[in-house]
């Protein structure tokens, strides 16, 4: 794990894997767009997986959710080049967006100390079951949860400590 | 009949639909997962005439979707946004880039099929193993 995500993490990440053991299984993975311009390799395991209902995530997703594997950000190594649009979120943190400019495929979303990989983006998503919904009190009156996650009404302590 | 206003993450695109959506899907195939970023793209079905573009202009990419025809997909390619999909029967609008969202809820679920193990999936819609009658789809 970096330092950076380390420091930012804190305790957080130990007692996420202390709760939630399935989301460190998965321990090198690969993904990319839908028309195969970007390609990733990742080599670490998440230490969570989010489903956010954050503002921001709606209109990156266009659906309710964002829906992100956190990895150690020096665990990423990426051929092809993405767009990056960099805005802040509802954190009001400055977040970096980053999409095939070729087919518009969501890949990333980076802060100093985290790196978000969209889930959907790895060429299998099936190991990466959701184990947190952050950002509840913007989700819509419909909103649709799996059963068994950690909820938030804004950030986790994941990401609070970052 | 209220009118449905919406547009990209940076402002650069905007659009209004005049019409009701006709249906909202949760679709889990793997080809709008790829397109939302997570287990499902959400969309309202609306007449494609209804929807007209207000400002800026879209960035587009047609592809095979799982069900063999061709899938246009619109986004924004300044934010990456995605805003509209079409398959010359039915156009769509995500749901997520509406300016206010939290109403259009979910009436049908499809291609639950393709679906992650973990997906989850709206309780008291229609499900389909696949894609839905046309008829549903406001054809």
């Amino acid at each position: 794990m970096c330092n950076d995500l380390r420091e930012g993490l804190g305790n957080a990440a130990v007692s996420l894997r202390d709760m939630v053991p399935e989301a460190a299984t998965v321990i090198a993975a690969a993904g990319g767009c839908r028309c195969r311009q970007v390609r990733y390799l990742c080599r670490a395991a998440p230490v969570a997986v989010t489903l956010c209902y954050c503002r921001d995530c709606q209109s990156w997703s266009g659906g309710p959710c964002g829906n992100f594997a956190i990895i150690p950000a020096d665990a990423m190594t990426l051929t092809g080049a993405t767009k990056v649009f960099t805005a802040p979120c509802d954190s009001g943190r400055i977040m970096h967006r980053e999409f095939c400019p070729s087919c518009g495929s969501p890949l990333f979303a980076r802060t100093p100390h985290l790196l978000a990989v969209a889930v959907a983006s790895f060429d299998d998503p099936s190991p990466f079951r959701p184990t947190m919904a952050i950002w509840m009190d913007r989700a819509p009156t419909w909103v649709l949860l799996p059963d068994d996650v950690a909820r938030y009404p804004g950030n986790p302590p994941l990401s609070s400590g970052a | 009949m209220s009118t449905l206003i919406g547009g990209c993450r940076c402002g650069s695109i905007r659009y209004e639909c005049l019409a009701e959506p006709s249906a909202v899907s949760f679709c889990y195939c793997r080809d709008c997962q790829k397109a939302s970023g997570g287990p499902f793209c959400n969309y309202a079905v609306v007449p494609a005439e209804a929807v007209r573009v207000t400002q800026g202009q879209t960035r587009s990419h047609t592809v095979q979707a799982a069900s063999g025809s061709a899938v246009k997909r619109e986004f924004c390619a300044d934010c990456g946004s995605p805003l509209f999909a079409s398959n010359g029967h039915v156009f769509v609008l995500a749901v997520g880039c509406l300016d206010d969202a939290r109403t259009i809820s979910p009436t049908i679920a499809i291609w639950l099929d393709s679906a992650q193990p973990w997906a989850p999936v709206p309780s008291n819609v229609e499900c389909f193993a696949q894609n839905p009658p046309l008829t549903l789809g406001g054809d």
